[in-house]
C-alpha cells in the first residue's frame, strides 16, 4: 500500500518538477519573408531568437523547382534578400539550411497573401500551456497504469 | 539533433520509418517477453516520455551553436527495449506541437536517439557485468556518453551522407563538425549525470534499471 501511495506520489511530484522547469528555448527554426521594394526579404532565427548566421539560403522558382534560381548566405543577423524574376513565376520556395537544421517557406508574389508571414512563432504562454497538455497527458498515462498496478495487487 | 522535414531526400525517410518500424516492434515483442509487469513497464515509459519530451526545450548555448539534453543513455537504462517506443512517442510530439523535428524525418529522428537508448542500455550491462549491485560509476557514465555520441554520430553522418548538390558541401560540412564538437560537453555531462542516477538507483531501488 505504501509502497503504491509512494509510487503515485513520485508520479505527481515528478509531473510538477516537469511542469515548473518548462524552458522557453527550442532548436527548430524559423523563416520569415517580406517584399521589399521589388525585393524579397528573408530573416531565419533560430525559436530562441538567435539568428542563423551564415546559413545557406537556396531560392527555387515554381517553374524550375529542381534548379536553384539563386542561393547565398545568411548574414550575421541571419538575413538575406534576393531580386525575383516575377516574369519567370510568382511562386518560390526558400529553403534555409544550417548543419541539417532549418526551414522551408513557400510563397506567392501574386498580391493575394500577406507580404510578410511568420511561420511557427508561439507566445511563451502558448508553449507553455501546449508543453504542459502533454506533459500531463504523458504524466496521466503512467498514473493510470500505475493505478492499475495498485488493483491487480489489491485483489492478489 | 532534431532533423527537421525538408533536408532529407525522400528514400532516406522511407528507409528511416522501415527501421523505426522494425526496432518498434522488436522493442515491444522483447518487452513482452520480460518478466515485468507491463502496467510497471508502460507507467514508467510515460513518465521518461514526458522528460524527454521537456528537455529538449532546454537550451544550452555552447558557442557557436547551442544543444539540448537528449538524456538517450538515462532511457536506455532506465527502460531498456521499451526506450525505443518512449522516444519515438515524445518525437511524435515534439514534431507535432512545436515543428521540432519533422513528420518526414521522424523515422530517421528515432533511429538517432532511440538507437542511442538501446546502444545505451547495452553499454551499461555490458560494463556492469553479471552482478547488478556494482556500484561503480563507470557503467552509468559510459551510458550516457555512448548515448549522445551514437545520436551525434549517426545523425552528423545521415546529413553528410545525405547532402543535396545545391548547397556548398564546404560550408555545411564545417556547421556540421562545429555542432558535433559542441555536443561533447553534453555528452560528458550526460555521462556523469546517469552515472549518479545509476549510483542513487542502485542504492534505493535497484529494480528499475535494466
Amino acid at each position: 500500500m505504501s509502497l503504491h501511495s509512494d509510487s503515485v506520489k513520485g508520479l505527481l511530484l515528478f509531473a510538477a518538477l516537469l511542469l515548473t522547469a518548462l524552458p522557453v528555448f527550442g532548436h527548430g527554426a524559423r523563416v520569415i519573408w517580406e517584399v521589399q521594394g521589388d525585393s524579397v526579404h528573408i530573416s531565419a532565427a533560430f525559436d530562441d531568437g538567435t539568428p542563423m548566421n551564415e546559413a545557406q539560403v537556396t531560392v527555387f522558382s515554381a517553374a524550375a523547382p529542381s534548379v536553384p534560381y539563386t542561393s547565398g548566405l545568411t548574414d550575421e543577423n541571419g538575413e538575406f534578400a534576393f531580386l525575383p524574376d516575377m516574369e519567370q513565376s510568382l511562386a518560390w520556395d526558400v529553403q534555409v539550411r544550417k548543419a541539417g537544421h532549418g526551414d522551408i517557406v513557400h510563397f506567392s508574389l501574386d498580391g493575394s497573401t500577406d507580404t510578410r508571414i511568420d511561420q511557427g512563432a508561439f507566445t511563451t504562454l502558448q508553449i507553455i500551456m501546449m508543453s504542459a497538455c502533454v506533459v500531463w497527458g504523458f504524466i496521466g498515462t503512467a498514473l493510470f497504469f500505475a493505478s492499475k498496478l495498485k488493483g491487480q495487487n489489491a485483489h492478489s | 539533433m532534431h532533423i527537421p522535414d525538408g533536408m532529407l531526400p525522400a528514400e532516406v525517410c522511407i528507409a528511416g520509418y522501415a527501421g523505426t518500424a522494425f526496432l518498434t516492434w522488436l522493442s515491444v515483442k522483447k518487452a513482452q517477453n520480460s518478466s515485468e509487469d507491463s502496467a510497471r513497464v508502460v507507467s514508467r515509459a510515460s513518465v521518461m516520455a514526458a522528460a524527454f519530451f521537456v528537455a529538449s526545450w532546454i537550451h544550452i548555448p555552447i558557442p557557436p551553436v547551442s544543444v539540448h539534453p537528449i538524456l538517450a543513455g538515462l532511457m536506455g537504462i532506465l527502460l531498456g527495449w521499451i526506450s525505443f517506443p518512449a522516444i519515438l512517442v515524445g518525437l511524435f510530439f515534439q514534431a507535432a506541437m512545436f515543428g521540432h523535428g519533422g513528420f518526414t524525418t521522424l523515422g530517421i529522428n528515432a533511429l538517432s536517439m532511440g538507437g542511442a537508448a538501446l546502444l545505451a542500455g547495452a553499454v551499461y550491462r555490458l560494463l556492469r557485468g553479471k552482478h547488478k549491485e556494482n556500484m561503480s560509476l563507470i557503467p552509468g557514465f559510459f551510458a550516457g556518453f555512448a548515448g549522445v555520441s551514437f545520436a551525434v554520430i549517426f545523425t552528423s553522418s545521415i546529413l553528410v551522407l545525405t547532402m543535396p548538390e545545391h548547397i556548398d558541401s564546404g560550408i555545411e560540412l564545417s556547421s556540421i563538425l562545429a555542432m558535433a564538437v559542441a555536443h561533447l560537453p553534453l555528452a560528458l555531462a550526460e555521462g556523469f549525470f546517469t552515472a549518479l542516477v545509476a549510483r542513487f538507483l542502485l542504492k534505493v531501488k535497484p529494480d528499475m534499471l535494466v
